[in-house]
């Protein structure tokens, strides 16, 4: 499944369609809410940091299931922005800690892996995510 | 997935809300809107009952940071419970669950604040 997308496009339509995407691939709730987790967290950077405010602009958002595994793969045309590297998440008290920052580091934790690459002005994010296929369990034999 | 916000119950120094759906960047600021709306002067304690929440992202966790700070500045709190296993793993990834008061249960949340509106008569 490939969905582009614009800065203008809000979150609940894109999640709309995702939700139907992942009922029909099987994946399991818990999965599936860390994954729209991770996608809310992209969406939201490439709207408010990455996007340049050009009309025109869009990024591609991949959805592919391999064995049990979910790809999320993120592409867009611009300048190179790794964004593997979060930073790290303080163990201050909240009252002594900025309250931004957080999304990037939410995506690492709640992948099984990312990775970057930027070739010939693209970028590319691609996180992968386990999951428990339900609709195999479901139609297994007792 | 909407976010859906019932007003438990609200006293002088207690504000109790009931979340359903997905605090995500796009229903956040609804939270925020109610928060801002419902957060008095004299409210210590903002309670939440998070058993109907599917997942939070960030922008979800910047509005329950910001009534935390607020609510920590008062000497108060931020008071949770019912989380799914998926926003405990979110909360637990941004360091927060030392800062909030986690109840097992609503019923658990409900006696700590009918509690404090005793002490309010």
């Amino acid at each position: 499944m490939r969905i582009t997308i614009h800065p203008d496009d809000s979150f609940s339509g894109l999640l709309a369609n995702i939700e139907q995407e992942f009922l029909r691939q099987g994946i399991d709730p818990d999965s599936a809410s860390d994954c729209y987790a991770i996608i809310d967290e992209i969406h939201a950077n490439m709207r408010h940091h990455v996007a340049p405010g050009e009309d025109g602009f869009s990024w591609s958002m991949n959805l592919m299931v391999s064995n049990n595994r979910l790809i999320m793969a993120f592409e867009y045309i611009g300048p190179c922005f790794d964004p593997t590297k979060p930073d790290t998440i303080s163990n201050q008290s909240i009252d002594e800690r900025d309250i931004g920052g957080l999304g990037l580091a939410i995506v690492s934790a709640l992948s099984d892996d990312i990775q970057y690459s930027y070739k010939n002005r693209r970028n590319t994010l691609t996180v992968y995510k386990n999951f428990t296929n339900i609709s195999r369990e479901n139609n297994s034999c007792p | 997935m909407p976010l859906t916000i019932n007003q438990k119950q609200a006293s002088d120094e207690t504000l109790s809300l009931e979340l359903q759906g997905s605090l995500d960047s796009d229903t956040a600021p609804e939270l925020d809107g109610v928060l801002t709306d419902s957060v008095k002067p004299t409210t210590r304690v903002v309670a939440l009952n998070m058993a109907g929440v599917t997942f939070i992202s960030s922008a979800g966790l910047r509005v329950v940071f910001k009534t935390l700070k607020l609510m920590k500045s008062r000497g108060g709190q931020v008071s949770v419970t019912q989380m799914s296993k998926g926003v405990r793993k979110v909360f637990e990834i941004v360091k927060v669950m030392p800062d909030l008061t986690v109840f097992a249960s609503q019923a658990e949340m409900d006696e700590y604040l009918s509690e404090i509106q005793r002490r309010e008569r």
